[in-house]
């Protein structure tokens, strides 16, 4: 009995002297995007903003006492089924503490309803459909640092208006995002600034053509085309309007999930067949030189990147950089690792310098968007290297 | 009837009789009582071989015999033409499936290449793959977009919609698939998968396609259908409904193989005709194929047909063969039952005068010859038989058998006839001294003789009859009173008294007779026996060569006997016995000689004496115990004695006669004396002088070994008996003791003083001991001493007494000197 117990003993001093000699455990930050998505970049560019921001943060010294944070990366290859499998997997890991999602808001919608049940913080960083940060659900769990559809819509349409389209065409996917959109622009319909809508026209994910709903919406009188779309449709679409003759061709206003793949290498050569312009949040050109250099400087080091304007699917990078930094603040803030508390001290940050902008107030418990509409931009890609290029940059620097 | 056959058969060995001993009716009697216990003995034969009424006749043998060669021979034709002819219809059916099973392959071919083609199109319709993407579209678009896939050519077909893992998203709730064997084809390799499962107890098919994303080209769902092929098939075969066509997969039967059609379809099989489908390019891993079976009754109708035809011919030529061979076998066999008949007959009436009429088979010719012969021969045998039966052969008399029966027959007469009737037990007195000296021819001789007497004496209505050794019995019918059963005793009595001239000796034997009559002596032939017995054992009490009647104290003396038995019997069991010693004194010194042990009975009531117990004793042979546990008792008492320093002196024991009759006695005795370790010098054994008087021989060698142990022989009671001096000088006699008798009247009766000077004179000078019994008064043993006797015994000096008073009185007594004086007186 006494021997038992001595061994008992041993064993636990064992065991205590060796979890101590240990490293704190890192704290875990998740991400569920599109990676295995072919020619999708926006995963590796929502990576690469994590990882820059985690690199400066635990090399000046982590959070809660020096512990480190970590990434865990998943890949939904935009399928929605897999992102619940990851999300599922994600939460179910100690330590894990908040989640970043990707481009797609098909996904990050599907899961937003077990991202509450399993109190999981959803840190969004592209995808734009509203009702990811408007869920309804109290205490909401979901944060965003990006574009919403409500704010892209109306500063599409007001950019047709300004290309002179006083009827637009809406082609849109068949999906929850192309849906969100469609409610933006409802929303936004009656607006007497705005160009009139001439219809909608929905396709399918996976449509290998789109002439035919282009050219219903020509044909029912659009000067523009409000085009909701990834980068693999967008090409489809580009390619079947560099066919036509030019009179046929009228402006595409297009939302920015174009920019979440290699859609400008797809189409080079084409850029300048179509008047396609792109809305966004974020560009390097912009950004404030001084946190652009030293992102830049890091971004360099761990992956070889030297331009900023090298930089594929910057909005990604961006968000995803913010967004970080504003997470460890929150863990600092809370002391703990503990999602609730996390998730609360989100709402009470203040005075963020940020790489997309200063953050005064990033989130509130009423308020989970850090960007608003003065934050939307259009932007075009640059025919010579398919960079991302602000219009108004580029009107200011020519 | 053979019973008026004449007497006495030539060769039959029995010794004639010298005239009949009875009526025709009463030889009639025994001799069918004979033939009754023969031919009940037959019948017992005949059932148990298992006769008439157990087997099949000769007839219906050889009849059926016949019709089962028949039977068999309509068969085996029968057989072979139906199987020849069901080949033939057979090989007709099967070429028309043949043909109608090619055509139903291609029409199902058909059908299920529509099938296929439609639901490849399915699967690249793209709002299925954005269904995947989005639970809205799925629930709004894509559902009602199945809706319009849900029948293909009438056939419903169900779709399901399911994600890269397999789970149902959309469409039928669920594909419920036997196996996810699928899953890794479709959603990990990204291959179609076909299959047929049962479900619901239908057949269906299962194909399920992948749906590849094409943001990544991988399969990241898959589009499941399941058709009911049962249905499928039915539509497009209506004939597969009537459960004759089945749908093979991979060989299994999996359509058509309902439960009526179930059982022929080891039958069918060899009649179908398969054909692989040509398949779309989807369809093709099915291994499907289409089996056609003929509907048996089209076999089965012109086979019936024929089956009929056929059982109908054989019907007539198997009734044909029965009738013939049947009468065939009534003819063959009609002798046979004749003889059967005759050999009934000489079962039920007993009689084997019956004789067979020998017909014309010789076979059974020979037979009935062999059988009448052996009728002959057993009518032989039975009337040897019953004189055997019921007659002594030494003597030719009725034998104790037949004296039971005669004497019930007369005793059913006696009641009628309301007449006495009489039996007589007759024993010869001394016929075993006969048989003894003379042997035992002669003493067979003596009997034949004594039985021509009886013969002679009765009337020809009586019955004399030979019960067994030298008894004989009489039945006497129709007497008028028992006076004339004694007349007829006087007469048996005084008949054997004359001398008989045997081995030219003139030899004397005496008879007994004891005689009782019905009714007055009882109705049965128990009680009349028994009754007569007990006269006859009374005329040998009264000293034999006498006839007694049996009477009712007679009777009551047997009882008592019997009841004294029973309590000797009881007493030994319970050792109520007990020895008492009276002193013997040696007359001259007064010194005790010895004792004698005397046996003693105390019942619950009284002390019982020897002379009660001992004759009865002796002759129902208890004696023997008795006289073991007397000569054990005084030999452990003289024993005990001896040890204890007493005065060394004799232990006198009585024998009885009978406890020297055997070998096996004398040998239980002897061994008694060696058990009990006594010295046998100190033992003196005592036998009566009338113990003596049988077979002396062989008694005088038994005696002899008790003599070659030290034991002394003492005689006793010399004088009442007939020993004679011979014999006293053979058996090695020690002592005598003079009887009481002489004793007691010594003083009175010059007879009796004389006797007793002789007896004392006689062992004086044979150098034996001389004691006197019975000594009673001073007088009597001074005459004793005067005349030279050596050892006295009675009550002048002690009675008997028990062991330990005996005991006492030998120690107290004081020795008595001698006295001169006293002699000269």
């Amino acid at each position: 009995m006494s021997l038992l117990r001595l061994l008992l003993v041993a064993v636990l001093s064992l065991l205590g002297a060796s979890l101590h000699a240990q490293e704190r455990p890192p704290v875990l930050v998740g991400l569920d995007a599109e990676f295995g998505l072919d020619k999708s970049t926006s995963a590796q560019a929502i990576e690469r903003g994590i990882l820059i921001a985690l690199d400066e943060i635990n090399r000046a010294g982590g959070v809660l006492g020096g512990r480190r944070i970590e990434l865990v990366s998943r890949d939904n290859r935009s399928v929605t089924a897999r992102g619940i499998r990851n999300l599922k997997e994600l939460a179910a890991m100690p330590e894990m503490v908040a989640m970043f999602v990707g481009r797609f808001s098909p996904v990050a919608l599907e899961y937003i309803d077990l991202a509450h049940d399993l109190q999981m913080i959803v840190l969004d960083p592209w995808a734009a459909a509203d009702a990811i940060t408007d869920n309804g659900h109290q205490p909401n769990f979901a944060f965003r640092l990006s574009l919403k559809d409500s704010l892209a819509m109306p500063a599409m349409f007001r950019h047709a208006l300004a290309k002179g389209a006083r009827r637009v065409g809406l082609l849109l996917p068949n999906t929850s995002w192309g849906r969100s959109n469609l409610a933006a622009a409802d929303r936004y319909y009656l607006s007497a600034d705005l160009p009139k809508s001439v219809g909608i026209e929905w396709y399918q994910w996976g449509d290998q053509s789109m002439i035919e709903k282009y050219q219903a919406l020509r044909a029912a009188g659009a000067e523009a085309i409000v085009f909701v779309a990834n980068d693999t449709e967008a090409v489809v679409l580009f390619r079947d309007m560099a066919q036509l003759p030019e009179h046929e061709r009228i402006p595409i206003v297009s939302h920015w999930g174009v920019t979440g793949g290699d859609f400008a290498d797809q189409v080079r050569g084409m850029l300048d067949d179509v008047d396609f312009s792109v809305v966004q949040t974020f560009s390097f050109f912009n950004a404030d030189t001084n946190i652009r250099a030293r992102v830049m400087a890091i971004a360099e080091r761990l992956f070889g990147i030297s331009k900023f304007d090298q930089i594929e699917s910057p909005v990604g990078v961006g968000h995803a950089y913010d967004l970080t930094h504003l997470l460890a603040q929150a863990i600092e803030r809370a002391g703990t690792t503990e999602r609730s508390a996390v998730r609360e001290a989100l709402e009470q940050l203040h005075d963020y310098p940020g790489l997309v902008r200063r953050f005064a107030r990033p989130f509130s418990p009423q308020n989970h968007d850090a960007l608003g509409a003065e934050d939307v931009f259009m932007a075009r890609y640059r025919a010579s290297d398919g960079a991302i290029v602000p219009l108004s940059w580029q009107a200011g620097n020519q | 009837m053979v019973a008026s056959a004449p007497e006495s058969p030539a060769g039959s060995g029995l010794p004639a009789s010298p005239r009949p001993q009875g009526g025709e009716g009463a030889e009639d009697a025994p001799i069918s009582d004979a033939r009754r216990t023969l031919s009940g003995s037959l019948r017992r034969t005949g059932s148990r071989d298992g006769g008439r009424p157990a087997g099949f006749g000769l007839a219906t043998r050889i009849a059926l015999a016949a019709s089962a060669l028949t039977l068999l021979f309509v068969a085996a034709i029968g057989g072979v033409s139906f199987i020849v002819t069901r080949a033939q219809i057979s090989q007709g059916v099967r070429d028309g499936l043949s043909h109608q099973t090619a055509l139903l392959a291609s029409r199902l071919s058909t059908t299920l290449n529509s099938v296929a083609t439609t639901l490849s199109e399915l699967k690249q319709n793209a709002l299925v793959l954005n269904a995947l993407m989005d639970s809205y579209t799925r629930r709004t678009s894509l559902d009602p977009f199945l809706e319009g896939f849900s029948t293909v050519n009438g056939v419903p077909v169900e779709i399901t919609l399911t994600d890269f893992e397999g789970h149902p998203v959309a469409g039928a709730a669920g594909i419920a698939s036997d196996s996810d064997r699928w899953k890794v084809g479709v959603l990990e390799q990204g291959q179609p998968y076909v299959t047929v499962e049962e479900r619901a107890g239908r057949a269906t098919l299962l194909v399920a396609e992948p749906i590849f994303y094409v943001g990544t080209l991988s399969p990241e769902g898959a589009l499941v259908h399941r058709i009911d092929l049962t249905r499928l098939v039915g539509n497009s075969a209506p004939e597969a409904a009537d459960g004759s066509v089945q749908l093979l997969y991979d060989g299994r039967p999996i359509l058509g193989q309902d439960e009526a059609g179930g059982g022929s379809t080891a039958s069918a099989q060899s009649l179908t005709q398969t054909k692989p489908l040509e398949l779309h390019a989807m369809l093709a891993p099915l291994r499907l194929a289409v089996r056609l079976r003929a509907d048996p009754a089209l076999i089965r109708g012109p086979l019936g047909q024929l089956t009929m035809i056929y059982l109908l011919i054989g019907l007539a030529v198997l009734v044909g063969a029965v009738l013939f061979s049947a009468l065939a076998a009534r003819r063959l066999a009609r002798p046979l039952r004749e003889l059967e008949q005759v050999a009934a007959s000489v079962v039920a009436s007993g009689s084997v005068d019956h004789r067979f009429e020998v017909g014309d088979f010789a076979e059974v010719a020979r037979l009935g010859q062999t059988f009448n012969l052996m009728l002959e021969r057993l009518g032989a045998a039975q009337k040897q038989l019953a004189r055997l039966a019921h007659h002594d052969a030494l003597t030719g008399l009725a034998n104790r058998i037949r004296f039971h029966d005669q004497l019930s027959a007369a005793l059913a007469d006696v009641q009628r006839s309301r007449d006495t009737l009489g039996v007589l037990l007759l024993d010869l007195d001394n016929f075993k001294d006969v048989n003894d000296t003379l042997g035992h021819p002669v003493g067979d001789e003596l009997l034949k003789q004594v039985a021509g007497r009886l013969r002679d004496l009765v009337r020809t209505t009586d019955t004399v009859a030979r019960l067994g050794g030298d008894e004989f019995a009489v039945i006497a019918t129709h007497l008028s009173d028992s006076a004339a059963a004694a007349v007829l005793g006087r007469k048996m009595v005084d008949a054997i008294s004359e001398s008989f001239e045997l081995a030219e000796h003139d030899i004397y034997v005496s008879a007994s007779v004891g005689i009782a009559v019905c009714p007055s002596d009882g109705d049965s032939s128990e009680q009349l026996l028994k009754n007569a017995d007990l006269a006859l054992y009374k005329a040998k009490q009264e000293g034999r060569c006498n006839f007694q009647f049996f009477d009712q104290e007679l009777n009551d003396a047997a009882q008592t006997r019997k009841q004294v038995e029973a309590s000797i019997r009881a007493a030994i069991d319970e050792s109520a016995f007990r020895l008492h010693y009276q002193p013997r004194i040696e007359i001259d010194s007064g010194r005790v000689a010895g004792v004698e042990a005397l046996v003693r009975w105390r019942s619950a009531e009284r002390m019982v004496y020897p002379d009660a117990f001992v004759p009865v004793a002796e002759e129902s042979r208890l004696i023997v115990p008795l006289g073991e546990w007397i000569l054990r008792t005084a030999c452990e008492q003289k024993r005990a004695w001896d040890r204890q320093g007493l005065q060394p002196f004799t232990m006198a024991v009585n024998l009885s006669a009978i406890q020297l009759g055997r070998d096996d006695y004398v040998e239980r005795l002897l061994a008694v004396i060696a058990e009990s370790g006594v010295d046998p010098t100190g033992l003196e054994i005592e036998i009566t002088e009338s113990a003596l008087m049988e077979r002396v021989d062989a008694i005088a060698e038994r005696l002899a070994r008790f003599h070659a142990l030290g034991v002394r022989l003492a005689i006793d009671d010399i004088g009442t008996g007939y020993s004679s001096l011979v014999n006293l000088k053979r058996l090695a006699v020690d002592v005598l003791k003079i009887d009481r008798s002489f004793i007691r009247d010594l003083e009175v009766d010059p007879d009796d003083a004389a006797i007793t000077r002789a007896i004392i004179q006689l062992g004086n000078s044979l150098d034996l001991t001389v004691v006197a019994e019975g000594v009673e008064k001073p007088g009597q043993e001074v005459f004793l001493r005067q005349h030279g006797c050596h050892q006295a015994q009675g009550f002048l000096y002690a009675r008997a007494l028990p062991a330990d008073e005996l005991e006492a009185w030998v120690r107290s007594r004081k020795p008595r000197v001698s006295s001169p004086y006293i002699a000269a007186n």
